[in-house]
């Protein structure tokens, strides 16, 4: 029997914030396992501690206590250097706001993550030709975030989050900022590059339509994360809108 | 509606002070809605003051140096006004000095001190006292004159009643003296031979107003740089908090409200720093005066000055940049929440692939936000030129203060044919000096044996005349100083004999000049009119030479009497208007242009330049060629002085040379010996009286009336000095410094702000702790170098920019060409730098430090362990 690689573990991962006297838990241990290639959505009401939780996965913030193992290595070991070069390596991230660099043009928040690390095998070039055309932003790249539409900044970060093509992406509500039309055209490209490079997508969503998209759909409900719906399992359950 | 309506009404409106009440209480309404108005909004930007203190602290600062500033400048005036009065009172305790006067004149003064005699004053009023009388014998007329020493009033009289007094004794005092005895004036009929002076007690009221002038003008320029200081770090505020400023007016705040806002959280500050400010300046303003030994004068007004000058100043400050942003859309504001408004749009991208992190990184970020870098840069270390500015204001007041001013004038009647300045005259003069040390010989002697025998007390004479026409009073055809472009003459200078860079007062590639002159050599030449052609005689040339003495002087200024046939020597100067313009060496020659009549008119309507074009061009010229022997260094100048032989002078100016004036050096005019031995006011006394009694015996013989006017140098002198002039502007100038970490540090505190969610993004993307370390530390060191270089150049802009005021522009107003050096201090050049380069880094160093510390503290959900550190 082959076993499952994993691409994201976690194990009891918990995070709590201190404010004056007491102590509120945003995560409260909370395990994970995404195969290598799975897409996974996680959905869950405001402050239920859904994003804090990709954070900490994706190794932007600390967790109080619990483990976080990517690709095998454990990132909460980690030293902070090690870590962002890991981040830069093997991670890729898409925030809600587009979090694009002001002073930096389009082309250059691209192929920012190429500053950071270098993949000999792989060929940026080719890379960026690819997401530039895919995505749409051939006539845009000259241009400041400023001089650009939520739409195109959102592509701009994604191909941002892509340029180095890492295994493990992470995308915290990537359409939450943008309409309808725009929001279903970007999830498209986002998961069309995705299926193209067999990449392992980790997505916080408020949006039950995009859900629906994901191999696996986990609830986050005050800081606890459930199953809640396993298409792969066939362990389905009724999703409650919200 | 019934009655009581109507009462209620009514007595709602007296509560309110409104319609219907009486006007005290109206006025007591007013009053208490007017307070209720100030308490409201004192409090409220009280508390939003101290509730965010830390972005308030650099206004605290800058605020309390403006008050400072200003503070110190009202202390400063008042003592200076105190400290001069009670200088001259030490000095004089009269007014007024008649010289010269017959025994009849001055029987009518001693007899007639009462004004009844002009029937219309007040016969009880006692109009002057003499307070001393000094006899000597005129061996002119034969007989004793005398000089009286007049004060006007009774002691201690107001100034009011003490010129009230003196226009009532010129009135008529002095006309009656001088109908007293008509044949004395023998030389003019409406010329009376008495001399008069006003000292520096009578003339103090016009100090006092002098320096009232001087007052407000450095208020105006004090109000003026404060203004720019606090809207400077104002608008680096604004420029920050865009993105709040465009959130609260798009929930309605108009200018009103966001200039009431900011003028009253400003206003919080100025009342929180008033009064310490206000007690600091008085402690160094008290530490400067102190040593002079002068009661140190304090005025109540202080305070009222500086809070109405700090009030002006927060007005004008937090009024600019809240017009601005008001008038700006609130979506431009907005949109400026993620710093792009500091960031220059770029026309193309930069190619970032595979380059190398965080270096490029931070060079490519430098370069967008240069338009914020050079602003900066810009306005914190102009604040270090401002230091440099001070200093070298300090240093021209020094200079100023020693520089060595003739002591007495002597000036010779051009009209009297018999009247010169030849050597028996300067001996004559000369002869005070073994009369002084026959009379202080002892106490020179107490200074060494040499000393008192080397010792003059008159050091130098200087020849001098009127070079420029004055009203038709002079006659041109007699001075032994001619202005050049006054007689349309000219120079031409071989251009080897010219310094790179020195355009500003010659005509160049200018052929038909010296086409028309040819000096068998084949030179090539500049053409300048700033020439001051001087005469020296053989006479009297010992006095010039001693006088160039103080001067460094390269070559033999001696060879000039060796002049003869085709070799005529010159002495030149080195500069025009102070500033090295010429490198002579001697025995190089120069051609001088006499005009000979013109081919064609010029343009009357011409000046300068292109003036001196058209009449080489038009006019007709005879050259003289002249051959340097000495070249004096350091001697100031408006154009450059050229002595040449008298029969020389006379040819190429077309006037004879006469000296109408002598300016007389004693001792204490130099500065340098002046640390020796310091001349007593009863010394320079001695030396007038005598030069009196020299001059009026020469006068026996053959010159006639040779007035001689002590310029109260010693007096003036020791008055500048105790104004501490010197000092007040070193301690401005350190306060001005000051102000540059101000800015520095807000600046870039904010700016790092700005920037932390930037690191944020990046290290998203694989940076590291040591790469945003790195990228700190690459901005302080970046900025430490760009402000090396800025602070250096704007530094030495900023001295030579007061040099060539100083120099070049200043002496037309003044008319005294006094040579102040370009001065760069090293050791103000290094404060300027240091701190500029210091402030530069730490400025960087600081926020990274907070970063860091912030970035892992518990309380912003870190481990509370700084791992990358």
């Amino acid at each position: 029997m082959a076993t499952t690689e994993y691409m994201l573990q976690t194990e009891s991962v918990i995070k709590q914030y201190r404010q004056s006297e007491s102590v509120i838990t945003a995560v409260n241990r909370a395990n994970i396992k995404i195969e290598k290639g799975e897409f996974v959505a996680i959905i869950g009401s405001s402050g239920s501690g859904k994003s804090t939780f990709l954070h900490i996965c994706a190794g932007l913030d600390r967790a109080n206590a619990g483990r976080i193992i990517i690709d095998g290595q454990d990132i909460t070991k980690m030293h902070a250097d090690e870590l962002g070069r890991f981040r830069g390596e093997k991670m890729g991230f898409i925030y809600q706001k587009h979090n694009l660099i002001p002073q930096f043009t389009a082309l250059e928040n691209i192929l920012l993550p190429t500053m950071m690390c270098n993949k000999p095998e792989m060929s940026y070039q080719e890379s960026l030709r690819e997401l530039v055309e895919c995505l749409g932003l051939s006539e845009r790249l000259h241009h400041l975030p400023s001089e650009l539409s939520g739409g195109q900044c959102q592509r701009v970060a994604i191909a941002r989050a892509l340029i180095n093509n890492p295994q493990m992406l992470f995308a915290d509500e990537p359409t939450g900022n943008l309409d309808r039309t725009n929001a279903d055209e970007v999830l498209r490209l986002l998961l069309k590059i995705r299926e193209t490079r067999g990449q392992t997508l980790l997505m916080v969503t408020h949006d039950l339509s995009i859900a629906e998209k994901a191999d696996r759909i986990f609830r986050m409900d005050n800081g606890v994360l459930s199953l809640e719906r396993d298409y792969v399992g066939g362990n389905k359950k009724t999703v409650v809108s919200y | 509606m019934g009655r009581g309506y109507y009462a209620l009404l009514h007595h709602k409106a007296k509560y309110k002070g409104g319609w219907g009440c009486t006007p005290v209480r109206r006025r007591r309404a007013m009053l208490e809605r007017f307070w209720e108005y100030i308490s409201r909004h004192f409090k409220s930007a009280w508390k939003s003051v101290f509730f965010n203190f830390k972005q308030y602290c650099c206004f605290f600062a800058a605020i309390f140096i403006i008050q400072m500033l200003y503070g110190m400048m009202a202390i400063s005036a008042t003592n200076n006004n105190s400290v001069a009065y009670q200088q001259i009172v030490e000095e004089y305790d009269y007014h007024y000095v008649i010289r010269n006067l017959t025994q009849g004149q001055y029987n009518y003064l001693e007899g007639y001190k009462r004004s009844q005699n002009m029937g219309i004053l007040d016969k009880n009023k006692q109009l002057y006292v003499i307070v001393d009388t000094t006899e000597r014998y005129n061996q002119r007329e034969g007989k004793n004159v005398y000089d009286v020493y007049l004060r006007f009033g009774k002691e201690g009289a107001d100034a009011a009643t003490v010129q009230k007094y003196y226009k009532e004794f010129k009135q008529f005092y002095v006309d009656k003296l001088a109908s007293l005895e008509p044949s004395y004036a023998y030389q003019d009929p409406n010329q009376t031979n008495f001399s008069v002076e006003n000292t520096l007690l009578l003339d103090y009221q016009s100090r006092v107003s002098g320096n009232n002038a001087t007052f407000w003008i450095i208020t105006a320029l004090l109000l003026v740089l404060s203004v720019f200081l606090l809207m400077s770090i104002y608008n680096i505020r604004m420029n920050q908090y865009k993105f709040t400023y465009g959130v609260y007016m798009t929930f309605g705040a108009d200018f009103k409200k966001l200039f009431v806002t900011a003028f009253w959280e400003m206003f919080v500050v100025m009342i929180v720093t008033f009064i310490p400010s206000v007690l600091v300046s008085t402690l160094v303003v008290w530490l400067i005066y102190a040593p002079s030994g002068f009661s140190f004068a304090f005025s109540g007004w202080v305070f009222f000055k500086v809070f109405v000058f700090s009030l002006f100043v927060v007005l004008a400050a937090v009024f600019m940049p809240m017009r601005t942003t008001s008038a700006r859309q609130p979506m431009s504001l907005i949109i400026t929440e993620d710093n792009s408004n500091l960031v220059t749009s770029p026309r193309k991208s930069f190619n970032l692939m595979g380059k190398k992190f965080p270096g490029n990184y931070e060079m490519y970020s430098l370069w967008r936000f240069r338009k914020y870098n050079i602003q900066l840069l810009t306005t914190a270390i102009v604040f270090c030129a401002l230091f440099i500015c001070g200093l070298y204001l300090a240093n021209i007041y020094n200079t100023n203060v020693n520089y060595p001013r003739p002591q007495f004038n002597v000036t010779i009647d051009p009209n009297n044919t018999n009247a010169a300045y030849d050597y028996k005259l300067s001996s004559d003069i000369k002869s005070v000096n073994e009369e002084f040390k026959d009379k202080y010989g002892e106490e020179l002697s107490e200074y060494g044996d040499d000393f008192a025998e080397n010792f003059e007390a008159l050091t130098y004479i200087e020849a001098t005349g009127n070079a420029t026409p004055v009203d038709g009073d002079v006659d041109f055809s007699q001075s032994p100083v001619t202005e050049a472009k006054y007689i349309s003459s000219f120079m031409l200078v071989n251009k080897k004999n010219i310094k790179p860079f020195s355009t500003g007062f010659f005509v160049f590639k200018q052929e038909d000049a010296y086409s028309k002159y040819d000096d068998g050599k084949g030179g090539s030449y500049k053409v300048t009119n700033n020439a001051l052609y001087r005469a020296v005689s053989e006479d009297t040339s010992e006095d010039l030479f001693e006088f160039l003495s103080q001067y460094t002087v390269e070559g033999d200024p001696r060879q000039i009497l060796e002049s003869k046939g085709d070799t005529q020597y010159i002495i030149i100067g080195d500069s025009i208007s102070n500033i090295s313009k010429f490198k002579f060496k001697v025995g190089d020659t120069i051609a001088v242009s006499t005009y000979e009549g013109a081919v064609t008119a010029v343009d009357s309507n011409l000046s300068g330049k292109n003036l001196l074009r058209k009449q080489i061009q038009n006019f007709k010229y005879r050259f003289t060629t002249l051959t340097v022997c000495a070249v004096i260094k350091d001697i100031p100048s408006g154009s450059v002085p050229v002595y040449m032989m008298d029969d020389v002078y006379e040819s190429v100016t077309g006037r004879s040379a006469v000296t109408t004036k002598l300016n007389l050096y004693t001792y204490s005019a130099d500065p340098a010996d002046s640390k020796v031995f310091q001349m007593s006011d009863e010394q320079v006394s001695f030396i007038e009286d005598r030069l009196r009694q020299v001059i009026d015996s020469d006068g026996l013989s053959k010159i006639g009336s040779i007035p001689v006017a002590d310029t109260n140098q010693l007096a003036e002198k020791n008055i500048s000095s105790d104004e501490h002039y010197n000092e007040l502007f070193v301690a401005i100038s350190v306060l001005i410094l000051c102000i540059s970490p101000i800015i520095w540090f807000f600046s870039q505190s904010l700016y790092y702000f700005k920037r932390e969610k930037e690191f944020n993004i990046i290290q998203s993307m694989g940076a590291n702790g040591s790469d945003i370390r790195k990228i700190y530390l690459l901005g302080g060191v970046s900025m430490a170098i760009m402000s090396l270089i800025v602070s250096i150049l704007l530094s030495y802009i900023a001295s030579y920019l007061m040099f060539y005021v100083f120099n070049v522009v200043v002496p037309n107003f003044s008319g005294e060409y006094i040579r102040y050096i370009f001065y760069m201090p090293w050791y103000a050049l290094v404060i300027s730098v240091v701190m500029s380069v210091a402030c530069g880094f730490f400025s960087a160093y600081i926020p990274y430090k907070s970063y860091f510390k912030n970035r892992y503290s518990l309380e912003n959900g870190g481990s509370g362990v700084q791992d990358d550190e």
